[in-house]
C-alpha cells in the first residue's frame, strides 16, 4: 500500500532538499511543494516531497508509521503510539 | 535507489538472463499490513488509523474503511456517502495519473516533466471539494492544456488512425510525450493474465470473503477462482472503443496500451468533471456473521478491505492492495518480465523500468538480475 513517510527539511534547496526521518536521509525532489525552509515537514513519496505538513499531521503520520514498524517487530503494546486518538483497546464491538 | 524504510514495503523482482532473453523471472510482493494495529480496536480506531497510514493513496483507504464501518453497522453505505466517496476517488484518481504522466514518464524519457496541473491539484484539493465550479473550470483548463483543442475524436473514436493523428500533430507536451513513448512501449511488457473487468466487482467481494477469512495468505497471494488479474486503468478501460479494438488486434496488452488506458481515464475524469458529470462509483460490499468486505476500484485496480469483529472488537483486518495482483508471483508483471529480451543489462534495466512503470506499483522495487 502506498505509505507517505513524513520527513523534515534539514538542508533547504530550490529543486532538491535534504530531508529525514528518526536518521534515515533522502533527497527530496521539491518541485511540487516550492523550496521550504529549513525544518518544515513534508510528506515523501519515494523521491518526492508531494504535500506541506503541519507538525501535528507530520507527527501522528509518523506515528502511525512507528507503530507499523513495531508491529514489524513484534510489539504488541502500540497503545504509546496513539495517544491523541483517546481510544482504549478492546472497548467492546464495532460501533 | 533510495533506501526503503521497513514499513513502506517493496515489491522484488529477480530475474534470470542469458545475455538474450530472460529465462526465469520471480515477483515477490511483501507489504506489511495494519492488523496487529487493529486487533482489538473499534471500527473508529480504524477509521483514524489507516488513512494516516496510507496517506498517498489516503482517500481511497479511507473511502474503504468508512464503507467496511458502515456496512457492519447499518449493513451499508447510503447514496449520500457513495456519491462523495466517489467525488473523493475520482479526484485522487485525477491526482496520480497527473503523477505519472506529468512527473514519472517524462523523466523516463528526458523529457522535461510537467508538475503544474499536479501542483495546482494538490494546493487546491479542499477548495475543490468544497467548490464544484472551481473544480470544474480547473479540469476544463487542464483537459485542454493536457489535450489541446483538436485532433480529440480519439477519445471516443475506435478508429486507431484519429490517435495516430493526434499523435503526429503533437499539439501538447502530453502528445509529444506519447509520441516517443508509443515505439518504446508497444510490444514490452506483454501478458496473458485476464483483465479484471468493472462489472465483477461485486461477484468478485463476494467471492473472496471466504477466501479472506479461510486463507492468512491470500493477500500476498490474491486469485479469484483460480485467476489471477491486471488490475487498473487498462482493465477498466477495455470497454472504451479504441483499447478494445486494440485489445481484439494484438490480443495481449503491452505497455503502450497500459499507458494509453491511462491517458484515456484521464481525460474523461476530467472532462467528466469539467461538465459538472456526477462521479460513478464502483464500490461493491458483503457481510457475513461476525465479518465483512469492501472492494472499490482505485487508481492502480481494486483495493479490498476485510474485517473480522466481534463483542471484544476488530479480530482481523486485511487490506488486499491492487499492486498484489499485478505483483502476484504469477501475474501480469511476472509474465512481462518473462517476454523480455535485451542483448546487454543497461537495456534490460530500462526495459524492466518501464514495464513497471506502466503497470504502477505503489512502492520502489529492487531488481536483482542473474546472469544465467
Amino acid at each position: 500500500m502506498c505509505l507517505g513517510i513524513p520527513m523534515q527539511v534539514l538542508e533547504a534547496g530550490e529543486f532538491m532538499a535534504l530531508c529525514e526521518r528518526r536518521g534515515e536521509q533522502r533527497q527530496l525532489n521539491m518541485m511540487l511543494v516550492g523550496p521550504q525552509p529549513v525544518g518544515t515537514w513534508v510528506l515523501a513519496l519515494k523521491d518526492h516531497a508531494r504535500e506541506i505538513l503541519t507538525p501535528e499531521q507530520a507527527h501522528q503520520i509518523d506515528d502511525a508509521v512507528m507503530s507499523l514498524e513495531a508491529a514489524l517487530r513484534g510489539e504488541t503494546d502500540l497503545d504509546g503510539f496513539f495517544s491523541d486518538l483517546e481510544l482504549p483497546s478492546a472497548v467492546g464491538p464495532p460501533r | 535507489m533510495t533506501t526503503a524504510i521497513p514499513a513502506e514495503g517493496r515489491v522484488e523482482l529477480r530475474i534470470e538472463w542469458d545475455g538474450h532473453a530472460v529465462q526465469r523471472a520471480e515477483v515477490r510482493s511483501r507489504r506489511p499490513q495494519p492488523g496487529a494495529l487493529l486487533v482489538g480496536r473499534t471500527s473508529e480506531h480504524a477509521q483514524a488509523v489507516i488513512p494516516r497510514l496510507y496517506s498517498l493513496c489516503g482517500d481511497a483507504q479511507s473511502v474503504a474503511v468508512d464503507a467496511l464501518d458502515a456496512v457492519l453497522r447499518m449493513g451499508g453505505p447510503d447514496d449520500a456517502g457513495l456519491a462523495e466517496w466517489a467525488e473523493r476517488i475520482r479526484l485522487e484518481n485525477i491526482r496520480e495519473h497527473l503523477w505519472r504522466l506529468g512527473l514519472d514518464w517524462p523523466r523516463a524519457v528526458g523529457d522535461p516533466q510537467q508538475p503544474g496541473p499536479l501542483r495546482e491539484l494538490l494546493g487546491a484539493r479542499t477548495r475543490f471539494a468544497a467548490d464544484r465550479q472551481a473544480a470544474a473550470d480547473w479540469a476544463g483548463a487542464t483537459f485542454t492544456g493536457l489535450f489541446g483543442r483538436e485532433h480529440l475524436t480519439w477519445l471516443e473514436n475506435p478508429a486507431p488512425e484519429s490517435l495516430a493523428q493526434w499523435l503526429n500533430a503533437g499539439p501538447t507536451a502530453l502528445a509529444a510525450l506519447l509520441a516517443r513513448l508509443q515505439p518504446r512501449l508497444t510490444g514490452l511488457g506483454r501478458s496473458r493474465r485476464p483483465l479484471f473487468r468493472a462489472g465483477d466487482l461485486q461477484a468478485m467481494v463476494h467471492a473472496v470473503l471466504p477466501r479472506l477469512r479461510s486463507d492468512p495468505d491470500f493477500h500476498w497471494r490474491p486469485d479469484w477462482d483460480g485467476q489471477v488479474f491486471e488490475m487498473g486503468p487498462l482493465a477498466r478501460q477495455a470497454v472504451h472503443p479504441l483499447v478494445a479494438a486494440m485489445l481484439e488486434r494484438q490480443r495481449e496488452p503491452d505497455s503502450w496500451l497500459r499507458v494509453l488506458a491511462r491517458v484515456l481515464e484521464l481525460g474523461r475524469a476530467l472532462h467528466s468533471l469539467s461538465e459538472a458529470v456526477p462521479a460513478g462509483h464502483d464500490l461493491a460490499w458483503q457481510s457475513g456473521d461476525d465479518e465483512a468486505a469492501v472492494g472499490l476500484e482505485m487508481v492502480r485496480g481494486v483495493l479490498l478491505h476485510w474485517v473480522r469483529a466481534g463483542p471484544d472488537g476488530i479480530r482481523d483486518y486485511r487490506i488486499v492492495a491492487p499492486t498484489e495482483w499485478n505483483f502476484h508471483p504469477e501475474g501480469p508483471a511476472q509474465q512481462a518480465l518473462m517476454q523480455l529480451q535485451a542483448q546487454d543489462e543497461e537495456r534490460l534495466r530500462e526495459a524492466v523500468t518501464l514495464q513497471v512503470m506502466a503497470l504502477d506499483p505503489c512502492v520502489q522495487y529492487e531488481l536483482e538480475i542473474v546472469h544465467a
